[in-house]
Formats: C-alpha cells, sequence, structure tokens
C-alpha cells in the first residue's frame, strides 16, 4: 500500500491527467513553430500554469474539505506521521502534475534536439513552474482545511484568479513568464525569476505553514509563528516591486561567427542553425553582386538593447533561428535580412519610423522580386531603390 | 464515560488521541503527555481513536481506508497492508474489503470506524459512541467485540446498557467537569438514596446519573 499511488488513484488528482493533459497538447502540438527551439517550446507550454493554478487550488481544496475532513484530519493529528499525512492528497495531485509537466518538458527536448534545433538553456522554468503549482496547491489544502463542502475548490479557484490578476507592478504571483517568440538571444532575467521564485515560495511556505497550524488542532499560528511565515512574502514582494520589469533580457552567453560574407554571428549553441542563414545569405549576397546595392557584410542575432547597440558594419538578424524551414531561412526572413542593413533611429519614433519602413518595403520587394526570377537577378537596381539602400545605410543609429 | 450532549466527552477523547490540544491543563496517557513533542512521539503510537462520526473518503476500499489509516498511525507500509486485513477480519468485513464505502450500510461504516483504530494495535483504545446509529444486533455485535480486545478501552456512550456490559470503570462528565469516577456499582448505589421511582424505573446506573446531574444543576441553580 503506497499511501501517494493510492491518492493519485483515489484522490481528487486523478483529473490532472485528464484536463492537464489535454491543455498541454493544445498549447505546444498546433503549428509547433518552437521546434527548433527546445527553450521557446518549454516557455510556450508554461501558458498553461495560468490557466491551471486555479485549477490545482480547487483540486486540493475539495480533497481537503471532502475527503480529508473530519476524519482523516483527525487521524493525521493524532497519528504517529502527524500531519505530514495531511499532505498526502496535495502531494499525489502535484505527483500527476509533474509527471505530465516533465513528460511535456521531456517531448519539447527530444521535438527540439531530434529535429537539429536548440538544446534548453533556460534552467529557470522548471522551479519556476513546479513552485507555481506547489503554492496553488498549498492555496487550495488551506482553503480545504478552513471551509466545508462545495463553496471550498470554488473559494480557492477565485482566490488564486485574483492573486494571479496583473497589477501592472512586480511580478504575477503564481504564474510563469511565457513567450510566443524564440528565445535565441533571449535570457530569462535571473533576478526576476529568483524574485518570481521566491514569491510563490513564499506563498507556499504560508499557506503550507496555515494549514499544518489548522491540523494540529490550533485555529491558527501563534503570533510569532504567523509573522514569520508572512514575512518572506512581504520581502519578497517588496523586491518583486523593485525587480526589473522585463522577464527576458538580451543573452549573456558567449557568441560564435560563422562564414565570412558575409559573416552570420550568434550565441555558439546556435552554430549550427548559424551556418545554414549563412549559406543562403552568402547566396542570395552572390546573386546580388550586380545590383549595385550595398549588402550587409556582417549578421548578428541581437535582441531588445542588444540589437539596439549593434552599432555600423553589423546587421540584426531579424529571424526567428526556430522558423528556419527544410534547412533553409524563410525566405521572408531572408529578404528582410538583406534589405535593412541597420536599425534606424528613426524606426523607434511613430513620427519618422513609416518613412524608414517605405524605404525598406521598397528594397526588400525588388531583392524579392529579383531573387524569384528564373534565371536569377538581372542587373542592377532602379536609381529610387538604390537610394533608398544607401539611405537605409546611412541613417542615423539609436 | 457517559454524559448528556454537550459534557465534553469527545473533547476529551480528541485530546486524549493528542488530536485537539488543551487550551489549559496537561493530559498523561500511560504517563505520557501526547502534547510535548518528545513524549508525544512514544504516546501516540499506543493510542487510537473511533470519531463519532467517521466521515472516509467513500471511493476508497475498506481495504485502502484502514491499510492508509494504518500507515498514518506509523505502521511501515507492508504491516499496514497485513494488519489491515487482520482487523478487517475482526469486524467481520473480509467478504466486502474490496468494496467502495459509499457501497456500506451505516452500520458496516461504524465498523471499519473501529478496523482503523485497531489496526496499529493500540494499548489505548478510544472509543467514541462506537453504538450509535447501530441496530440492536449490530449494537451487540460491537460491545462483545470491544469485550474481547485486549487494549484498554475508554468509550463515551449514551447508552446505559452498553454501560453495564462493558464497563469496568464509569465517568460521568457535566459541562466539561467530571462529577463521578467509580465503579458501575459504585454509580449505582448513587441512586439508592433517592427513591426516585421514575429514574429507578430505567435501571440503576440511569438513576445514578440522574441523581448526580440533578444534583450538580441544584448546586450550580
Amino acid at each position: 500500500m503506497n499511501p501517494l499511488r493510492l491518492w493519485m488513484r483515489r484522490g481528487a488528482g486523478i483529473l490532472v491527467p485528464v484536463t492537464l493533459g489535454p491543455l498541454l497538447l493544445l498549447t505546444l502540438v498546433p503549428g509547433h513553430r518552437w521546434y527548433l527551439d527546445a527553450d521557446w517550446g518549454l516557455r510556450n507550454a508554461a501558458v498553461v500554469v495560468g490557466f491551471y493554478t486555479p485549477v490545482l487550488a480547487a483540486i486540493a481544496a475539495f480533497d481537503a474539505s471532502r475527503r480529508l475532513h473530519p476524519t482523516l484530519a483527525m487521524v493525521g493529528r493524532s497519528g504517529s506521521r502527524g500531519w505530514g499525512v495531511t499532505l498526502v492528497p496535495p502531494g499525489a495531485a502535484l505527483a500527476w502534475t509533474v509527471l505530465l509537466t516533465v513528460t511535456a518538458w521531456v517531448g519539447v527536448v527530444a521535438t527540439a534536439v531530434g529535429s537539429g534545433g536548440i538544446a534548453p538553456v533556460d534552467w529557470w522554468i522548471a522551479p519556476e513552474t513546479l513552485l507555481a503549482y506547489a503554492a496553488a496547491l498549498a492555496v487550495g489544502q488551506w482553503i480545504g482545511s478552513m471551509v466545508r463542502g462545495v463553496l471550498a475548490p470554488v473559494l480557492a479557484a477565485v482566490l488564486v484568479i485574483v492573486a494571479t490578476l496583473p497589477t501592472g507592478v512586480g511580478v504575477r504571483a503564481l504564474q510563469v513568464a511565457t513567450t510566443t517568440g524564440t528565445m535565441v538571444g533571449l535570457d530569462r532575467t535571473p533576478s526576476r525569476a529568483l524574485v518570481s521564485i521566491g514569491v510563490d515560495a513564499s506563498i507556499l511556505l504560508l499557506f503550507a505553514g496555515l494549514t499544518i497550524a489548522t491540523n494540529r488542532g490550533r485555529a491558527r499560528p501563534r503570533s510569532a509563528v504567523l509573522a514569520a511565515l508572512v514575512l518572506p512574502l512581504v520581502i519578497t514582494l517588496g523586491l518583486s516591486v523593485r525587480s526589473p520589469a522585463e522577464e527576458f533580457q538580451p543573452t549573456q552567453a558567449a557568441t560564435v561567427c560563422v562564414g565570412s560574407s558575409p559573416r552570420v554571428c550568434g550565441p555558439t549553441r546556435t552554430e549550427r542553425l548559424l551556418t545554414i542563414a549563412q549559406r543562403d545569405l552568402a547566396q542570395a549576397t552572390s546573386a546580388l553582386a550586380a545590383s549595385g546595392l550595398t549588402l550587409p557584410s556582417q549578421y548578428a542575432i541581437a535582441r531588445g538593447d542588444a540589437a539596439r547597440a549593434l552599432g555600423p558594419g553589423i546587421t540584426q538578424l531579424p529571424i526567428e533561428l526556430s522558423s528556419l524551414t527544410r534547412n533553409h531561412l524563410p525566405r521572408a526572413a531572408l529578404i528582410d535580412a538583406l534589405a535593412q542593413p541597420r536599425l534606424c533611429a528613426a524606426l523607434y519614433t511613430a513620427q519618422s519610423a513609416e518613412e524608414y519602413i517605405e524605404l525598406a518595403d521598397m528594397v526588400s520587394s525588388w531583392i524579392g522580386q529579383q531573387l524569384a526570377l528564373p534565371g536569377g537577378p538581372t542587373g542592377p537596381a532602379p536609381a529610387d531603390v538604390q537610394d533608398a539602400n544607401r539611405r537605409l545605410n546611412e541613417c542615423p543609429l539609436p | 464515560m457517559i454524559g448528556v450532549n454537550g459534557s465534553g466527552k469527545s473533547t476529551l477523547l480528541s485530546i486524549l488521541a493528542g488530536a485537539l490540544e488543551p487550551g489549559t491543563g496537561s493530559v498523561r496517557v500511560m504517563g505520557l503527555d501526547p502534547y510535548r513533542s518528545r513524549q508525544r512521539r512514544a504516546a501516540l503510537p499506543h493510542i487510537a481513536l473511533m470519531p463519532q462520526q467517521a466521515a472516509f473518503p467513500s471511493n476508497m476500499t475498506i481495504r485502502e481506508v484502514v491499510g492508509f489509516i494504518g500507515w498514518a498511525r506509523g505502521l511501515g507500509r507492508n504491516r499496514a497492508r497485513s494488519r489491515a486485513d487482520v482487523v478487517i477480519e475482526q469486524v467481520g468485513l473480509s467478504a466486502r474489503a474490496d468494496e467502495q464505502l459509499k457501497r456500506l450500510s451505516g452500520g458496516m461504516v461504524r465498523r471499519v470506524a473501529l478496523a482503523q483504530a485497531l489496526v496499529s494495535e493500540p494499548a489505548v483504545l478510544l472509543l467514541d459512541e462506537p453504538s450509535t446509529g447501530l441496530d440492536p444486533e449490530q449494537r451487540r455485535g460491537m460491545v462483545s467485540l470491544i469485550r474481547e480486545l485486549g487494549s484498554t478501552v475508554l468509550f463515551s456512550s449514551h447508552v446505559v446498557e452498553d454501560v453495564k456490559d462493558v464497563a469496568q470503570r464509569v465517568l460521568v462528565l457535566e459541562e466539561g467537569r467530571l462529577l463521578f469516577s467509580g465503579t458501575v456499582g459504585e454509580l449505582e448505589a448513587l441512586a439508592a438514596p433517592t427513591g426516585d421511582a421514575s429514574a429507578r424505573a430505567g435501571s440503576d446506573i440511569e438513576a445514578g446519573l440522574m441523581k448526580l446531574l440533578a444534583d450538580e444543576r441544584g448546586r450550580h441553580g
């Protein structure tokens, strides 16, 4: 008789595989654009956390309210194993959650690595996700210890939903930072991740402590204990308000450059994908040699502030490497890279951006037409295209 | 242990079981205080409580519930399983051991409640109204089972016959105070001087109880 397995079968946690499993599949499978970038896939899967923490809280509240109380909770209080017994049902729900989440993670990593993509480096995702789930279960367990009947799961879910509402400042409790685009060139902001972990760990500590106090036969813990439970949450919420606003920051990872004409640079772990990009860019550059356009000689993967800081002579590779299809850059990404040699300062102000976007559109549409010709580009670009190309190469930098 | 509703019987049993910390005073079971951490560890394996209203997860089988509680009371997994089989047999539910509790009658669930209390082989067994909700035949079965147990049994009851059939010593509680502690004979003897024919029509125990309560209420206006 394994208590955890017993509750995995008999507790409300049995709902986890039939609810979380489909949610993860719905998030990951349709149009799985992340398939060459494991970190993107993992952060994409984390979208589920926001939907699922209220469900987990309700599950824990139901078990605590309907199955543990009053008899098994009493046995927990008076048995040799103590209050730890009452943690078995939420432990079973957490075990199901971890099992499914880790299975999804393994699937994402296997898909990305198996497709020749990029292995994960964003390990923050594991403690962030698991602590958010554990904290939600702790909230539900406490509500279920205090409230009887069907009200308990409803109240637990509502409380978690309210706790996760965006406030505009600090981190969102019981939530994990997600992305709908590639993580290449980005890292999780460590201080932000630490604060997020701290807030969820504090919520876990607070509500687990309250539950233990309740299950020990006290209506509420002694004042000193209560203060010790609340203090970490107050501190971490305070730190949260002062944490950086951005969930992700330009990567600090070492870079590698491939090829020479053009050179293509990016994080070391993307070298194989950079090689593909370099080959396609080199072919296109060579084909356009007679166009009279000044085409970039060096590209780099750079995101956010790092892109603004590239300086002259280095062009941002404006692609999601994860969108490489059949070992080629998508045509749109290739053309954009060739047509926009630098991030002009004008692009960052609404009034002047339109002009530069029109210039870039003019150049990219001509390049697109030329590259689509059966025999390849035929000759020099028209004067207006050449002029647009010149202006784009000479525009002031941010 | 007898007393009217609200006299504190269930509360006292919960306190003795280590399940409800007393606000004031102290408690000793087998010379150990279940609310002092070191003594608690030594005391709890020897104590088990059968609660008055046992609400187990109805989707679990008898074997699962008793086995889980055996584990909760400190038995190893294998020991909990084997002891569950023994006590389920003892309460006469072996044939239905793998049935979910939602399929059992109220009387059977009371026997499951007794089985879970027995599973850890406690030296002190605390039974809160063990015959509540049982028909006369089931009550007789429960009483004979209690008499066969080797443990020290402290049980609360409203049924005077239970006391007469089982108890060697009787405690009477009223509003949390102990009014009487003695043998059944001593309690019966309290009724003699009153000559209260209406009370004595029930039983001598009941008459003794009525006398105690009347005296106590007289003292407190």
